[in-house]
């Protein structure tokens, strides 16, 4: 009735559970094996039909039913369970069955599948359903009607490792060809790689009778310390230059549940083998009918019989491999092969094993029982030729094994774009040639001596390929190797009139998608590959076709009138079989997935009790919290502590460029909008950098150490971005004698500003800084606490302040001295929010408003762009558009309510003018301790000279919160710089 | 068990370039070191330190000793070693680290003692050395504590 | 993908960054500054989009540093030929002591 285990297969035993049952498998099963074992035939409904399913095969082609494994957040649907090994604990469960697998309400979908013909999603809710909610109430009901497995909502426990690897010749398969192939490669010294995607090596040998020789092959591989063999390993991709992507699975218990192998191989041999592909015919879906190779593996293999009375349905030669097979084990074999005339050697051998053959005859409907409708029997006809039969008599049977054909699996090379032919003759793609080489089974060469040539000769085309070997190739195989040639047989329709339904020919049976779901692709226009596929769904499931996709088009070509080979096979695209996610994140995920950078400073602010903000990568003071204060109270304290005395900050974030050599001052003055050159030894400047398309890219400070050296800083966010564009330019310029130098990181700095920052300064230092000796922008190289230290003085907030460089060993002892000095001023450490409330109180502009947008026109700094000098971005900042006077500037704002609160992106309107989007925007706030209201600096349509007094309303759309403002100029305190030389 | 990642400071790391290298440029450089100058990717040992080419006409010198750089005074120079941190691989368990960290060619013959290479890791620029005990990973000095940490983590696993 | 830098050897391509069309020389890649603006908006703004081969500027970013000259097939993707876009990296690697 169903399957069982055979005598003589034995091995230690494996507890598991399928749908809630305890039960029993062998160790080295799949748990697809070990349910036949266990005479499970049912294992899911399907797609859209609900109809009830089995396992078809015995490999990453299965088409029958899809499981569920493992629970809560481990719960991985959508799984084969012809690939799943089976482990001690392993829990599966079926999938789109409601209540039972059994009884599955679902079942009604079955009668109404007229109505869900390929397409229907576009047919439906058309005309009076259009736009209505109708279609989203049905939607609703679609979906859960039809479904894979659910997925488990709750984030991913696993790890999963990512390791790169290189080796001279990495070889896809552990079949007879590849560990052929191998062997070559390694004896020619070879680098080896062999990757296997089974948990057991061997390939096809794994069927054979005698698994001796097997063991010895593998042994003798492994000793050799150039070969690596690599078992439950899939390549999945191959990718530009020879990189392969490689998953692992890994045992559980280990550290990673897989690893993914960026493997850089020179060479890649392709021994992946063929797909059996059956034929199609009326109900042919049933649980029981599988592939006959399927049935051979699972009898050689696994020891497991899927059934006592199997019927073996074929086309071509390699189906007397199975019944034979079947017949040694003991099981009743009824062999019908397509073909008028049977091979005459393979027919006796099955003969005198005891199959009854009838050559001449096809499938042609199967039947269910009324229960459950799995496999009962089959009605059967004699072969018209062109896959007609009438249906003539019925065969009883609980397994029906198909065999039509091979597909080479030649995703790999396709991968590669070394485009497939279509052999007439062997009924098949066989791969295209190039750099990777093709052997065996996946280069249609059938027979096991044909695939050990066709190995060693792939194996010895890498060796000369890489130079490792002088000497000659060798002889290949050439593909084929059958007795008697195939009946290019792809679907079995009635001949004349059927009398009753000729039941459904599923062609991709996990997407539920019929022959005559093809057929009606076609006739609706949908005529090419690439469209019937996308209109059907044909090969969109997680077998992405391997069984059904070259049924497909050989029933698309019959209904065009054309031969198969006429049509180009649908592109295969990585990864060859699903893959997780997790691979491709590998160790970037989590709290960590990004690194964290951190200033040399970084120990003593967090020992002052500083609060960090995440600024890009880097981790930033951004206020120093006294008890009881939040982020608002610290910072405004700090602000107006940096204005009444002093204040200590971190700037070592800053982007730092040396730029050095006898034209670097020449290379400045080309980059700069404004003049360089002429910067004065021991002097700083403020400067404004532009993109070759006249849009600001950053706004920094130039320092002139000696005639032929100079340190550029510019914002932490731009640090990369400048000194690329530095770079960029230096190589455009190579007349010009000057050196690029990225030192961000070499440098770490304190910010001294207020109208005691000299006092602070002094007392870090033995050098004179006077106001005589270090003026406002002047630069001084000293000593500060006894180590090499660049003063400029330079200021962001518009008090008096200095910028102490040192280097980042001489930090801690920095700090130390300052913050004490700060202290006994009457100062302390202010951060990243105090930085920003001094800042927009001057005007002075960050990020926020250098967005990528603006010019210096639209900064309020149009004279920053020097008339009299050439530049990057000076021609085409004079285009049109950038010299219009409509366009937003910057603009001071302050509420007309002073508790007002406006918030950051805010979009301004003339008053009563206040839909679309307006007239500029507001680009930072601040509540100002000096001012007592929270200010903000904006951009708006003709600037201040068009807005100066005048109100404008602040919209956030967002908060819906309404601020109605004073314009004025971007500048709220200060406006002659006085507070500079306080 | 001894850590397989261990986090320290730089030595000094200077850096030499000119606008033109001659065969006599490099004559002059060979005789400061004392020794013939290494092929790209290879290091060469002076007196208190490697020097290797990091570019066509760019030098580097990385240890305590005196640069050879002396016998290039119009060179344009700059110092790197503080803004990197070093991160020292050591143990049974380094180059499957140093094979997770980066995607250089780390076989025998590919990478042997003497080596070097500036590559990438998570977007930062690092530079590899592989000496007699082990290897040393250069990084940027913001990111050292980070790497370091992860990279020990990794060991961890690998060790469990 | 993988580019052979012509001083460090063959690296994943995450070590480079492509910076656009290569003239075949640093001083033709862009327009004089004092050029006029059309001559710059061809240069900034116009490019070509070749079906085949094409000849590109890349610098090794997290390498060597050196800007480089990379002939590519955009339908292939095989990488020609890759060599040092500024002849004076070419002529310090042929210097000999």
């Amino acid at each position: 009735m169903s399957g069982f285990r055979l005598r003589g297969h034995a091995a230690p035993l494996v507890p598991f559970t399928w749908q809630g049952r305890a039960m029993l498998g062998a160790q080295g099963d799949t748990l697809a094996a070990a349910l036949l074992a266990n005479g499970v035939r049912t294992v899911g409904r399907s797609f859209k039909h609900h109809r009830p399913r089995g396992i078809m095969a015995a490999g990453e082609e299965e088409a029958g039913a899809l499981v569920t494994l493992g629970e809560g957040a481990r719960t991985t649907p959508n799984l084969k369970p012809s690939v799943v090994e089976l482990e001690a604990g392993l829990v599966a469960r079926a999938q789109n069955c409601w209540p039972s697998l059994r009884f599955d309400l679902g079942a009604v979908n079955d009668r109404l599948s007229p109505l869900f013909a390929a397409g229907f999603y576009y047919k439906t809710f058309m005309g009076p359903f259009a736009d209505t909610r109708i279609w989203m109430a049905c939607e609703r009901l679609i979906r859960r009607a039809a479904g894979m497995g659910a997925a488990s909502p709750l984030p991913d426990p696993d790890l999963y490792d990512r390791v790169h690897g290189h080796c001279d010749v990495l070889v896809a398969g552990s079949g007879p060809a590849g560990l052929a192939a191998a062997r070559e490669a390694a004896d020619a010294g070879l680098d080896v790689v062999v990757a296997e995607a089974d948990f057991a090596l061997g390939g096809d040998r794994l069927s054979d009778r005698d698994p001796q020789e097997l063991a010895a092959a593998l042994a003798e591989l492994d000793a050799l310390p150039n070969v690596r063999l690599m078992a439950r390993t899939m390549v999945f991709g191959l990718y530009d230059h020879g990189v392969a992507g490689l998953v692992e699975r890994l045992p559980a218990g280990a550290p990673w549940r897989e690893r993914l192998h960026v493997m850089h191989a020179r060479k890649v041999v392709a021994a992946t083998g063929a797909l059996q592909r059956g034929f199609v015919f009326g109900d042919n879906d049933r649980p029981g009918v599988m592939s006959a190779a399927a049935a051979r593996t699972y009898v050689r293999r696994f020891g497991v019989a899927p059934a006592r009375e199997v019927v073996v349905a074929g086309a071509e030669d390699s189906a007397y491999a199975a019944s034979i097979a079947l017949a040694q084990a003991g099981l009743d074999v009824i062999h019908l092969d397509a073909r008028e005339a049977a091979p005459p050697a393979l027919a006796e051998r099955a003969r005198a094993a005891g199959v009854d053959l009838r050559p001449g005859w096809v499938p042609v409907r199967t039947q269910g029982h009324a229960l459950g409708g799995e496999l009962r029997g089959l009605s059967v006809g004699r072969h018209l030729g062109d896959g007609r039969a009438r249906a003539e008599t019925r065969l009883p049977a609980e397994i029906l094994a198909v065999s039509g054909g091979w597909s080479p699996s030649i995703h790999l090379t396709t991968q590669a774009r070394q485009k497939p032919a279509w052999s007439a003759e062997l009924g098949c793609f066989l791969p295209g040639e190039g750099e990777v080489l093709s052997c065996g089974a996946a280069a249609g060469v059938w027979s096991r001596e044909g695939a050990e040539t066709s190995g060693r000769a792939a194996g010895r085309l890498a060796a000369i390929a890489l130079k490792a070997t002088r000497r000659r190739p060798l002889k290949d195989a050439d593909p084929g190797g059958d007795e008697a040639p195939p009946a290019a047989l792809w679907e079995v329709r009635p001949a004349g009139r059927a009398f009753h339904g000729a039941g459904k020919a599923y062609v991709d049976p996990l997407h539920d998608v019929t022959a005559d779901d093809v057929r009606l692709a076609r006739q609706e226009g949908f005529e090419a590959p690439e469209h019937m596929k996308r209109y059907t769904t044909l090969g969109m499931a997680p077998d992405q076709g391997k069984a059904g996709g070259v049924i497909g088009l050989a029933v698309l070509a019959v209904a065009r009138g054309e031969g198969t080979g006429s049509l180009a096979p649908t592109t295969f695209r990585p990864p060859y079989a699903p893959v997780s996610m997790g691979i491709f994140a590998g160790p970037d995920r989590g709290p960590g997935w990004a690194p964290v950078r951190r200033t040399p400073f970084h120990a003593q602010a967090e020992a002052a009790g500083a609060v960090f903000v995440d600024a890009g990568l880097w981790k930033r003071a951004w206020f120093f919290p006294r008890p009881g204060e939040d982020l608002t109270a610290a910072s405004m304290r700090e602000a107006a502590m940096v204005r009444a005395t002093v204040g200590v900050a971190d700037v070592s974030t800053l982007g730092k460029v040396e730029v050095q050599g006898r034209d670097a001052a020449a290379f400045l003055d080309r980059i700069f909008a404004n003049p360089m050159a002429n910067l004065p030894v021991g002097r700083a400047r403020y400067g404004l950098l532009l993109r070759e398309d006249g849009i600001v890219l950053d706004d920094g400070t130039v320092w002139r150490l000696a005639g032929d050296r100079f340190l550029v800083t510019c914002t932490t966010a731009h640090a990369a971005t400048t000194a690329e564009h530095l770079a960029r330019w230096r190589f455009r310029w190579p007349e010009l004698d000057a050196t690029v130098d990225e030192t961000t990181e070499a440098w770490c700095g304190l910010a001294l500003a207020g109208p005691r920052s000299r006092a602070v300064l002094e007392a870090l230092t033995g050098a004179d800084v006077s106001d005589a000796a270090l003026p406002h922008l002047g630069v001084r190289e000293i000593e500060a606490t006894g180590a090499p230290a660049r003063v400029a003085r330079l200021s962001f907030s518009g008090e008096r302040a200095y910028e102490v460089m040192v280097r980042p060993e001489a930090a801690a002892a920095l700090w130390q001295a300052a913050l004490a000095a700060a202290g006994a001023e009457g100062g302390g450490p202010y951060g990243l929010e105090a930085l920003d409330i001094l800042r927009v109180e001057k005007g002075h502009v960050t990020g926020r408003e250098i967005d990528g947008r603006v010019t210096p026109g639209d900064l309020g700094m149009p004279g920053m762009a020097s008339r009299a000098k050439d530049y990057v971005g000076r021609a085409l900042m004079e285009r049109e558009g950038l010299l219009d006077p409509a366009r937003p500037v910057l603009i001071g704002l302050r509420p007309v309510e002073p508790g007002a609160k406006v918030a950051g992106g805010a979009l301004l309107h003339p008053l009563g003018a206040e839909t679309g989007r307006g007239i500029g925007h507001v680009s930072s706030v601040a509540d100002s301790p000096a001012l007592g209201m929270r200010i903000a600096l904006g951009f708006a349509a003709g600037g201040p000279a068009r807005w100066d007094g005048k109100l404008l309303m602040a919209k956030d759309p967002i908060s819906g919160r309404d601020v109605k403002m004073r314009a004025g100029p971007p500048c709220f305190l200060d406006p002659w710089g006085e507070r500079l030389h306080g | 068990m001894a850590e397989t990642a261990i986090l320290s400071p730089c030595p000094p790391l200077r850096q030499a370039s000119l606008p033109a290298i001659g065969a006599p440029a490099l004559r002059r450089l060979a005789e400061a070191l004392g020794a013939p100058l290494p092929p790209p990717g290879r290091a060469a040992a002076g007196e208190g330190g490697l020097l290797w080419r990091a570019a066509p006409r760019s030098w580097r010198w990385l240890g305590e000793g005196a640069a050879p750089f002396h016998a290039w005074p119009e060179a344009a120079t700059v110092e790197l070693g503080p803004g990197l941190s070093r991160i020292a691989l050591r143990g049974p368990l380094a180059r499957e680290v140093a094979a997770r960290a980066v995607a250089l060619d780390l076989r025998e013959a590919a990478f042997p003692p003497g080596a070097v290479a500036t590559t990438v890791h998570r977007g930062a620029t690092v530079t590899l050395l592989r000496g007699a005990e082990g290897w040393d990973l250069l990084v940027p000095r913001s990111l050292g504590e980070d790497f370091a940490a992860r990279l020990a983590e990794i060991a961890g696993r690998l060790e469990g | 993908m993988r580019l052979t830098c012509p001083f460090c050897g063959p690296r994943d391509v995450a070590e480079f960054v492509y910076e656009g069309p290569f003239s075949g020389a640093p001083q033709t890649e862009r327009p004089a500054l004092s050029a006029a603006p059309a001559a710059w908006v061809e240069a900034v703004f116009l490019r070509d989009q070749p079906r085949g081969e094409t000849r590109e500027l890349w610098r090794h970013l997290h390498g060597c540093g050196c800007f480089l000259d990379v002939l590519r097939d955009t339908l292939t993707h095989e990488v020609r030929a890759v060599a040092f876009a500024d002849p004076a990296d070419a002529a310090a690697m042929r210097a000999k002591p």
